[in-house]
């Protein structure tokens, strides 16, 4: 199951053909490089374009959130198994 | 002309499962909520189990002891169709989006391209796997007419294509149930049946006087066409919708109703959503309907106009006022349902003069401006200050494609 966590976190990444690669996201702390990006989807909360990133890091699966107005991020999820 | 009907496969339940791969190769149900009883979708593998669309929770758990129960996102589902339709418009100009997760492409303006339907099918699929994910298949439907298309479709393997041709049809009509086609629901299937018709095929050794006597004047030629393998008119129809002819929204509860306060809350919530929409691709409707439905009970009430609506305040008065208010509430509700039918252009009608109507105008046109900045309902009717709001949503068969997709 996920289990929500909405903590700041920052990103690392590059621009590849225009968009923006996450690479390693900084969470408490501790470095969690990117292995695979598995999805981006684009939402709007309200007024705020929002992107998520469904990413992988040492085995574990991440949802991260990008707002677009205040170029923050936020650890939205984190996949529980069992 | 050729015709490709491409299909996503068991569409809600693979996203997740692109997105999340710890699902993948399980059994997953997506429930529209977490305490709902629904499984709205089901992936693959959890319908290789017995689980479908609408099955109750209770009994996919007794499928399926392992099912994975996931909240569904029609944000995120919409985000990928969004992306799906301009995917499969990059390789032709018409493409005709039929529901969240199925689209007809004719190629008679690009199969020169690819040399075939079958390279074509190859490249959508390919492209799909590089843009949508690699967890994420179609299944694709090659033929002559769309409803032979979408027929294919349903013969394709998952992540393949398979095609209709005149050689084949016969064969595939034969084998072919009545609901098989799009077009022939529930209640039609079953007086074929009655009639002695358990495939398509039959159908065409009826006589025309036959199906006219037994399925009316419209059925009976319809069924006709259909059995020699011509495009069905629930299909045929998709070139002359310009235009919503109806909006409607549904909410179902967590539990059934009986506060005044609170339906006359949700009435509010569901005419604001379905006017705003209305609004949004400037037209405005005659026909006013609400569906109310209890545990085994169901109030309906429409009523015709002479003039067109589409101010929620004026349209709410109509519903609540005018039809919910002669109900005498005999039972609880669980399911909520408004609908604004007989829709037109507003450029088509003529322009109403009352200093009443226009101030109304002026006023909705300012509230949809900010709300088309800020997000639905930011600026909203009082009642539905307090309490959570229903927010608009998206369904698999995409109701309101015309709004959410607007034809240029």
């Amino acid at each position: 199951m996920y289990q929500t966590i909405g903590e700041t976190i920052s990103v690392l990444g590059i621009f590849r053909e225009t968009s923006f690669v996450p690479k390693t996201f900084h969470w408490h702390n501790r470095a969690y490089p990117i292995e695979e990006i598995t999805s981006i989807h684009e939402v709007k909360d309200e007024s705020i374009k929002k992107r998520r990133y469904a990413v992988l890091s040492n085995g574990n699966l991440y949802l991260l959130e990008y707002n677009r107005t205040t170029e923050t991020w936020i650890l939205e999820q984190i996949w529980m198994e069992g | 002309m050729t015709i490709l009907h491409v299909d996503l496969n068991s569409y809600f339940a693979t996203v997740e499962q692109q997105q999340n791969p710890f699902l993948r190769g399980k059994p997953v149900g997506i429930v529209k909520d977490i305490g709902r009883m629904c499984i709205i979708a089901a992936s693959k593998e959890a319908k290789r189990l017995g689980i479908k669309t609408g099955t109750n929770l209770h009994d996919a758990r007794k499928l399926a002891p392992r099912l994975i129960l996931i909240k569904a996102d029609f944000d995120k589902y919409l985000d990928y169709t969004k992306r799906f339709f301009a995917l499969v418009e990059s390789f032709s100009p018409d493409v005709t989006l039929f529901s969240l997760d199925e689209a007809f492409i004719n190629t008679s303006n690009c199969i020169r391209l690819c040399g075939s339907a079958e390279t074509l099918a190859v490249k959508i699929q390919e492209k799909i796997y590089a843009k949508l994910g690699n967890w994420v298949t179609a299944s694709i439907g090659i033929s002559y007419n769309r409803t032979l298309a979408k027929l294919a479709g349903d013969h394709a393997p998952k992540g393949g294509y398979f095609r209709i041709s005149k050689e084949n049809l016969d064969e595939i009509l034969a084998g072919c149930k009545p609901r098989d086609i799009c077009g022939i629901g529930p209640r039609l299937e079953e007086k074929l049946i009655n009639t002695g018709v358990t495939n398509i095929l039959q159908i065409r050794k009826l006589e025309d006087k036959i199906l006219k006597l037994r399925f009316g004047p419209f059925w009976g030629p319809e069924l006709k066409r259909i059995s020699i393998g011509e495009e069905s008119h629930l299909l045929r129809l998709l070139d002359s919708n310009l235009y919503m002819k109806g909006v409607g929204r549904t909410i179902t509860g967590f539990r059934l109703c009986d506060s005044e306060e609170e339906i006359q809350k949700i009435i509010r919530n569901l005419v604001e959503e379905a006017t705003y929409k209305i609004r949004q691709m400037n037209l405005a409707g005659r026909q006013i309907s609400i569906f109310l439905e209890g545990e085994e009970k169901i109030w309906y009430r429409h009523r015709t106009l002479k003039y067109h609506v589409r101010h929620p305040d004026e349209v709410f008065d109509l519903i609540y006022n005018g039809l919910y208010k002669g109900w005498q509430r005999s039972f609880a509700v669980i399911r909520f349902g408004v609908h604004v039918g007989l829709l037109s252009p507003v450029t088509n009608l003529t322009a109403c003069w009352l200093e009443s109507w226009q101030k109304r105008e002026k006023l909705w046109s300012a509230v949809d401006a900010i709300n088309k900045k800020h997000g639905f309902a930011s600026l909203r009717s009082a009642r539905l200050l307090r309490g959570p709001l229903i927010r608009p949503e998206v369904t698999g068969y995409l109701g309101d494609k015309l709004y959410q997709f607007p034809r240029e």
